[in-house]
């Protein structure tokens, strides 16, 4: 399996069958995303009842086209699949994606068809992605064979999804956010390409630096932690678990027809093999932009504030997470005493408020004297806006620190708001992330202690 | 699923070094008089019966039997229940109780837990759960999982429960597990533990049934 999914990730022709300009329909959302990257690669359209689609030719069927082709990508009705995928098949494609619905997921008939395409598939030697999926997008390389909303930015995380719908939604979403993807693929009811294939694929994948899950079930329990197990000590690996409750898993099933086991089971396979499981897609996203982003680090988290309730919050939320708060040292005691910038009243403590009339002045002695201390080891830097707080030039204190100490983690915690959200894309986009909560900064911070 | 003797059961955790207390099984009143007093009393006597989850539930236990009378009445009593297979005669423990099991799940195979035991088990699900094979140092960390833990370090009088020799107990039972793929379901509940020992009081194994 390992070789053959080049030709899925990396085709230098593309076939879609079904291809159509009828708006609103899955062939047209197809045909507008792989016509995006038509310098990179060839395009062909088939569909019997059309004569031209974006001012190319189409053709009757896959077999009509004469040249080889490397992904063939399948949005027809599920009754005729099976029939477009065996041409497919006698084509000698490299590989196949089925988009469409209507196989395992639905009953008994849908599961007899999808039995009948894997069978064909896998005695040639094809791999297939799908059924019942949205697809394939690779941004670095402008591929984009699936039918989301718009082609999202290009980054570091792999987004493997069981569900398509939702990458849907998480490509809306990265349009307002700073993070990017090196690979989306949604697999549906993962009839031959598995999860594990997939994992191996991202860990190949030299643009992936942490790979992103949202998961229903599994069907090789086993396998999986083994290759998890592996490749999470060269690459993060997040997953998002759903169906933690009964009604959920019966949910699922009826979903992408995963038979889920018990939720706990998951969470020790995923203790045991290394994956950080988190419990919602925000925070999903959140730790992968953390882990993309930022060092691992060892435990050792010091906090700095200009409002002591966002401290207090945040040092709770360290508490709960198992980060250690050292003490902040006489040396570093010392040298914010010395300097002039700190008001009288404040306190050298770690959590380190530097109070609301914070200058970036201010922010930038407490920031380097903070990290000059060894043992501490990430810095959470809050801001609460206030007249003195300019949040660009403290964004900038901020970056600029993260140079100087390229082995430390430096997490930004600044609610977007109208006077605020300028600094923050500035910050994100030197590849600081920032969060809109301390709660959820301090759960980004843990995982990058593990 | 079929649930096999007691003293199959024991048999086969004592070949994984897994310590139970101290029985033996019965349907010879006369032998197990002779067992009876013979033994450290006071004694607990239990039903074996095939299929049955919780022994007390069809009221199969009798505790802190300490003379031929009461004996005799625990006797009479057990032989009456339906379905019978023995008599369980054993040593009675006190200590900690945790509880310890086996589970074979559909994705990932046999499974392990930790909890502790009586209500603790029952109502706050307070259990660590680990996929097998385990090493020692796995053991340790899901022993440690417990939201009780602090019960195990000697809280309030409390025993300090020996954490090496429970984590050796869990990775045998995995091992245990892992070689008899027969096994569906282990059920150890519970598992008695002061600062010296720790002793398995009740167990049940279910294998696959062959109708299945």
């Amino acid at each position: 399996m390992k070789n053959k999914l080049s030709s899925l990730i990396n085709p230098r022709s593309v076939a879609l069958i079904g291809a159509t300009e009828r708006s609103g329909s899955v062939g047209s959302g197809l045909v507008e995303n792989l016509w995006s990257g038509r310098h990179k690669r060839k395009l062909f359209w088939v569909n019997p009842n059309l004569k031209e689609i974006k001012g190319e030719r189409t053709y009757h069927s896959i077999l009509e086209i004469t040249e080889p082709i490397d992904l063939a990508v399948v949005a027809v009705p599920a009754e005729v699949v099976p029939q477009v995928v065996q041409e497919a098949v006698s084509k000698k494609v490299g590989s196949i994606i089925v988009i469409s619905a209507g196989f395992a997921e639905t009953d008994s008939a849908g599961r007899q068809r999808q039995d009948e395409i894997v069978n064909l598939t896998r005695r040639s030697g094809i791999p297939l992605l799908g059924p019942n999926c949205l697809g394939l997008l690779r941004p670095p390389i402008e591929l984009n064979a699936s039918f989301a909303p718009f082609n999202p930015p290009s980054g570091g995380i792999a987004f493997i999804s069981q569900s398509g719908a939702l990458m849907n939604s998480v490509i809306d979403r990265s349009g307002l956010e700073n993070y990017g993807f090196s690979l989306l693929i949604s697999y549906g009811n993962g009839a031959d390409v598995s999860l594990v294939d997939l994992l191996w694929l991202a860990d190949r994948d030299q643009s992936t630096k942490v790979i992103a899950i949202y998961l229903e079930g599994l069907d090789e329990g086993r396998e999986f932690m083994e290759a998890a197990r592996e490749i999470s000590s060269r690459k993060p690996i997040i997953i998002l678990k759903a169906g933690r409750t009964e009604l959920g898993q019966r949910a699922a099933s009826s979903h992408t027809a995963s038979l889920a086991g018990s939720d706990q089971v998951y969470q020790a396979a995923f203790k045991q093999s290394g994956v950080f499981s988190a419990s919602s897609l925000e925070e999903l996203f959140d730790w992968a932009k953390a882990l993309e982003w930022l060092p691992r680090i060892e435990n050792g988290l010091a906090i700095l504030t200009n409002g002591g309730g966002m401290g207090v919050l945040a040092t709770d939320q360290a508490v709960d997470q198992g980060l250690l708060m050292p003490e902040l040292s006489e040396a570093t005691r010392n040298r914010l005493q010395k300097s002039d910038s700190f008001a009288e009243e404040t306190i050298f403590k770690n959590p380190l408020d530097i109070i609301g009339d914070a200058d970036t002045e201010r922010y930038r002695q407490a920031i380097e004297t903070l990290l000059t201390q060894s043992d501490v080891h990430s810095l959470v830097v809050i801001q609460t806006k206030q007249t003195m707080t300019n949040i660009q030039e403290n964004m900038e204190v901020i970056a600029q620190a993260a140079q100087r100490w390229p082995k430390k983690a430096l997490i930004s915690v600044c609610l977007p708001g109208r006077l605020s959200q300028m600094g923050i894309k500035w910050l994100e986009e030197q590849r600081i992330p920032n969060y809109s909560d301390p709660v959820r900064a301090l759960r980004a911070a843990r995982v990058l202690t593990n | 699923m079929k649930q096999i003797p007691f003293e199959e059961t024991i048999e086969l955790l004592a070949r994984y070094q897994i310590p139970v207390v101290p029985s033996a099984v019965f349907n010879n009143k006369k032998e197990a008089q002779d067992f009876f007093s013979q033994m450290k009393q006071p004694a607990a006597m239990k039903i074996d019966a095939a299929d049955i989850w919780h022994r007390t539930e069809i009221k199969g236990v009798f505790l802190n039997i300490e003379c031929l009378t009461d004996f005799n009445q625990a006797w009479r009593q057990l032989k009456q229940i339906e379905g019978i297979r023995g008599v369980i005669i054993q040593e009675m423990r006190s200590g900690l109780e945790l509880v310890l099991g086996v589970k074979r799940d559909v994705q990932f195979g046999p499974v392990v837990m930790f909890g502790l035991g009586g209500i603790l088990v029952e109502i706050m699900k307070d259990v660590s759960l680990r996929i097998v094979p385990i090493d020692l140092a796995e053991a340790k960390q899901m022993i440690s999982e417990v939201k009780g833990y602090r019960l195990l370090t000697g809280f309030r009088g409390q025993p300090a429960v020996d954490q090496k020799k429970l984590a050796e107990i869990i990775v045998n039972l995995g091992c245990l597990a892992t070689e008899n793929p027969e096994i569906e379901e282990i059920d150890l509940n519970p598992v008695m533990a002061t600062s010296r020992q720790i002793d398995v009081v009740d167990a049940k194994i279910w294998i696959t049934s062959d109708e299945e």
